[in-house]
């Protein structure tokens, strides 16, 4: 009896530790967006006392060069470093890529839940009789382009505007130079638009079907009721939407650093103006400053501006999301007030006319959604057809020196930097998983903090985390540029990946399988690792393939943690680069003899990489999430 | 349980090997950094010398100037290039010459103009004047050393140059590396830009223009005619004593062997 007792209560006090663990995961996120706000802002307060807030947020000139000057007495800081035209720039060219990536992403994800034939036999009646063409599943090879280009590394985008986009707009533009406000427009755009355009579809999708039927049988057209019904409905969700590419446009770098031109000190009066943005300062000018200076204090100051910006993105964006169930109700009592204005009349159809905007609207959605897809057939084909004939084993493989860089050495470094992140990032996530969704009561206040700060962590630009890793990691653990410092950044950067993907197929695992383990006496902590993990295998392994898609495609953020050397990793303690950072690599030190061509070869292993990474996870969400979402269907009948 | 176990342990294994296996065959290795511009002729040497000596690794990373002298304070490599010299911030660090670079302004090949006045160049980057067919220059970023040594040297017709500037003339794109400049300017069409690069890394995929009626040779550099000029240095920190492996190396780039390489990539040797 006494034993049995102390073992219950022992088993009590292991269950409150474990409770205790996953707490402390789930808490992790606040600790580290803490973490980065606060050391991103300590490196930072030399610019600001030396500069001074108010001249370094809104004067116009950028000339670093000039701090020797300062020393020599001739002119004050607050002369040199105003980050004005920046922050405009950054603005400007953020509304416009945002403009441009909601209208095609809009369009696109109406044309996907509404338009899109399921096979592409529907789409033509020439084409039914064709056996080989009818079959080919054409709205999921659709809603597969927009997720490849979705994981499409932002270094490849940005290349792609410098091969592809600059020469075009070079030919139009009356200076005759290609980079600068309106290429880097629409390289941020086409990085949008796919976020802008799944996250609607989600929105769409959402709607209660009722609503699409109730307007048909009301007798609106199909196109009446998609463009005045679903719609508006779904507006919140769209907003939201478009808030998320927003903050992804503001943040980044390596996309828009090739294609901006990159001169500060200029504020975007023309189109065709090279400029400089936020990020690309921090990115051109972190690798030159000395250690100590003020230069290095105003570029860090000037990721702290950016990190403002993206916070102040994310609290509008947790605020639009708690309107989100508000909206549709507001849609409700829209509905039923115009039932009362018009008293016993009911909602009648108000659209008389035979519809003629909608149908050329949802002409524009086909229009949009093609461009879309034809836009990354082009990118990919271009990449692999110019790539390919450099793709050399030797390229490949062979012994990567001085004067002489291989891609054998970033096989290595990527592979050492996903087994350590992921090492270190999918218990964490799991554990914070396992406590918001089996912990945490409803409501619980603690639960919406973490929840926020992770949405924050998610939100965060990577060159600000490149920033943090190397003051932290770097600097203060002394880790120096090494492999370590790079997987300790990127842990950060893929653990609100893996808490939501895990999270979701917790959510999906029913109930009762919880309830029958505990209805026969397992502890929680044997149901959750017996029970309830094994069925959300499927999040789980989501969770890892979208991590290392993550950690294949990141520059920005190991440029300044892992170095980039060309040579093979000495171990974690020595520095590596991967197959992004070896492109940036390129990029900065072309190859002799190879030359632009060594970026063409290296974007297609990363895009072969990529597009295998996708199709694994719609594998496993075939295998895996299917028969979940039945039983999750038949809880809800 | 058992099986969380198993598999914790197994990945920890795992994990202990990859991180040993890099210490088991660890070479000796020599880790330089800084300047782009000194990199590839830094390059050149480090893989000359790799091979007469067999395990040795000479780890060339560039960054640019402010990194190799930032990570020479920092004690963060072995010793750092620089294209410019130090400033008067910089203190508690040596620097020793190593070479002597020109600058070379480049077009594209089929640029119809053949040589340029230091006047022009300071017209073209301070106001935006075009020089024939040419509209817009290409400048480095801030504190390249071979964008400090440019903006310092092209003086025009009232002895300013163009550190003096708030900011260059509306169009002048920036570009971060000397191979960016190339690529850039090597672009067919793009007859509309001038840009700069070090000497050592013209190639023929560009023009080189004569800068008030002088041709970027290594000759005229030597006899002090062609004015775009700067040091390539070595920067140490001052009284740390090098590794075993590094002073070698560090000597080697001073003996004739070495400055013979210098001389024939196209650099102004200085022994």
């Amino acid at each position: 009896m006494e034993r049995a007792k102390e073992k219950r209560l022992s088993s009590a006090r292991g269950e409150r530790g474990a409770k205790l663990l996953f707490g402390l995961c789930a808490a992790f996120s606040i600790v580290a967006v803490f973490a980065i706000i606060l050391f991103v802002l300590y490196r930072s307060i030399p610019a600001f006392r030396e500069i001074g807030v108010f001249n370094f947020l809104f004067g116009k000139i950028w000339k670093p060069d000039w701090e020797s000057k300062v020393t020599a007495g001739k002119l004050e800081y607050k002369d040199i470093f105003g980050i004005a035209p920046m922050i405009v720039t950054s603005l400007a060219v953020t509304l416009g890529a945002v403009l441009l990536g909601s209208v095609f992403g809009v369009f696109t994800a109406v044309f996907l839940s509404f338009y899109c034939p399921e096979r592409l036999g529907r789409a033509f009646a020439r084409l039914e009789k064709i056996p080989m063409l009818r079959t080919i599943p054409l709205k999921g090879f659709v809603q597969q382009i927009i997720n490849l280009l979705a994981s499409i590394p932002s270094i490849i985008l940005g290349f792609f505007g410098l091969v592809v986009i600059v020469p075009i707009i070079r030919d139009i533009s009356p200076n005759g130079l290609g980079v600068g406000v309106l290429s880097a427009v629409l390289v941020l755009a086409i990085m949008i638009t796919p976020t802008i355009a799944s996250l609607s579809k989600n929105a769409l999708e959402a709607v209660p079907r009722e609503y699409f039927e109730g307007s048909l049988g009301l007798g609106n057209t199909k196109n009446q009721t998609v463009f005045r019904v679903m719609l508006p409905a779904a507006k919140s969700g769209i907003m939201s939407a478009i808030i998320l590419g927003v903050g992804r446009a503001v943040g980044e770098t390596m996309a828009v650093m090739f294609v901006i031109g990159a001169t500060p000190g200029k504020f975007p009066t023309s189109l065709f103006l090279p400029v400089s943005s936020l990020t690309t300062t921090i990115v051109q000018e972190m690798g030159y400053v000395s250690p100590g200076s003020i230069h290095e204090s105003a570029l860090i100051a000037t990721g702290f501006i950016l990190l403002l910006f993206v916070l102040l993105i994310n609290l509008v964006l947790n605020f639009t999301k708690k309107e989100k169930l508000g909206g549709d109700t507001v849609f409700h009592k829209k509905l039923s007030q115009a039932q009362k204005e018009r008293k016993g009349e009911g909602y009648v159809r108000v659209y008389k006319q035979k519809g003629g905007i909608q149908t050329a609207l949802k002409w524009a959605s086909v229009a949009f959604a093609l461009t879309i897809v034809f836009t990354l057939i082009y990118l990919v084909g271009f990449i692999l057809v110019k790539g390919i004939p450099y793709l050399t084993p030797r390229f490949l493989f062979g012994e990567s020196k001085n004067g002489a860089p291989m891609l054998a050495p970033a096989f290595v470094s990527t592979l050492m930097i996903v087994f350590m992140t992921l090492l270190i990032a999918l218990p964490l996530g799991i554990g914070a998983a396992i406590y918001l969704n089996e912990y945490s009561k409803k409501g619980s206040k603690f639960v919406k903090v973490v929840r926020l700060f992770i949405d924050t962590l998610s939100g965060v630009p990577s060159i600000v985390f490149g920033l943090f890793g190397m003051i932290f990691f770097c600097g203060i653990c002394k880790l120096d540029y090494s492999l370590f410092a790079g997987s300790f950044t990127m842990v950060l950067i893929v653990l609100p990946t893996v808490i939501r993907s895990t999270e979701e197929s917790l959510k999906a695992v029913p109930d009762s399988m919880r309830e029958g383990s505990l209805a026969l006496g397992s502890s929680k902590v044997r149901t959750i690792f017996k029970v309830v993990l094994p069925q959300a295998i499927g999040g789980i392994v989501t969770s890892v393939i979208l991590s290392v898609g993550r950690i294949v495609g990141e520059s920005a953020a190991l440029i300044y943690t892992a170095g980039s050397t060309i040579k093979m990793p000495s171990g974690y303690s020595g520095t590596g680069s991967t197959f992004a950072v070896m492109m940036y690599r390129f990029q900065v030190e072309p190859v002799k003899g190879l030359g632009v061509n060594a970026m063409y070869a290296t974007a297609v292993v990363l895009l072969v990489i990529v597009a295998f990474l996708n199709l694994l996870v719609s594998l496993v969400q075939k295998h895996a999430g299917k028969p979940k979402e039945k039983t999750k269907k038949e809880k809800e009948r | 349980m058992k099986k969380t176990l198993a598999m914790v342990l197994a990945l920890a294994a795992v994990g202990g090997m990859v991180s040993f296996t890099g210490c088991g065959k660890e070479k000796t290795t020599v880790t330089i950094s800084g300047s782009t511009s000194v990199q590839p002729l830094m390059e050149e040497l480090a893989s000359a010398y790799e091979e007469a000596h067999g395990g040795i690794s000479i780890e060339v990373n560039g960054g640019g100037s402010g990194v190799g002298i930032s990570d020479a304070l920092l004690g963060k490599n072995d010793f750092g290039m620089s294209s410019r010299e130090l400033k008067p911030t910089e203190v508690g660090l040596t620097a020793r010459r190593l070479a002597t670079d020109g600058i070379a302004l480049v077009v594209n090949q089929a640029c119809a103009i053949d040589g340029v006045t230091a006047d022009e160049v300071y017209n073209l980057y301070a106001n935006g004047v075009p020089i024939g067919s040419i509209t817009a220059g290409i400048a480095r970023e801030a504190s390249s050393g071979t964008r400090g040594a440019f903006d310092e040297l092209v003086k025009n017709s009232e002895g300013k140059d163009l550190t003096e500037l708030e900011a260059f003339a509306d169009g002048t794109q920036t570009q971060n590396s000397t191979g960016n400049v190339l690529t850039q300017i090597a672009t067919k069409g793009n007859t509309n830009l001038l840009g700069y690069v070090s000497l050592g890394s013209l190639d023929e995929t560009v023009k080189a223009l004569k800068y008030d009626g002088v041709e970027p040779t290594v000759q005229n550099i030597e006899a002090g005619i062609y004015r775009l000029s700067r040091p390539f240095n070595l920067v140490v920190k001052s009284g740390k004593t090098l590794s075993r492996e590094a002073q070698a190396f560090f000597d080697y780039l001073f003996t004739d062997e070495a400055q013979e390489i210098v001389e024939s990539k196209g650099y102004i040797r200085v022994s």
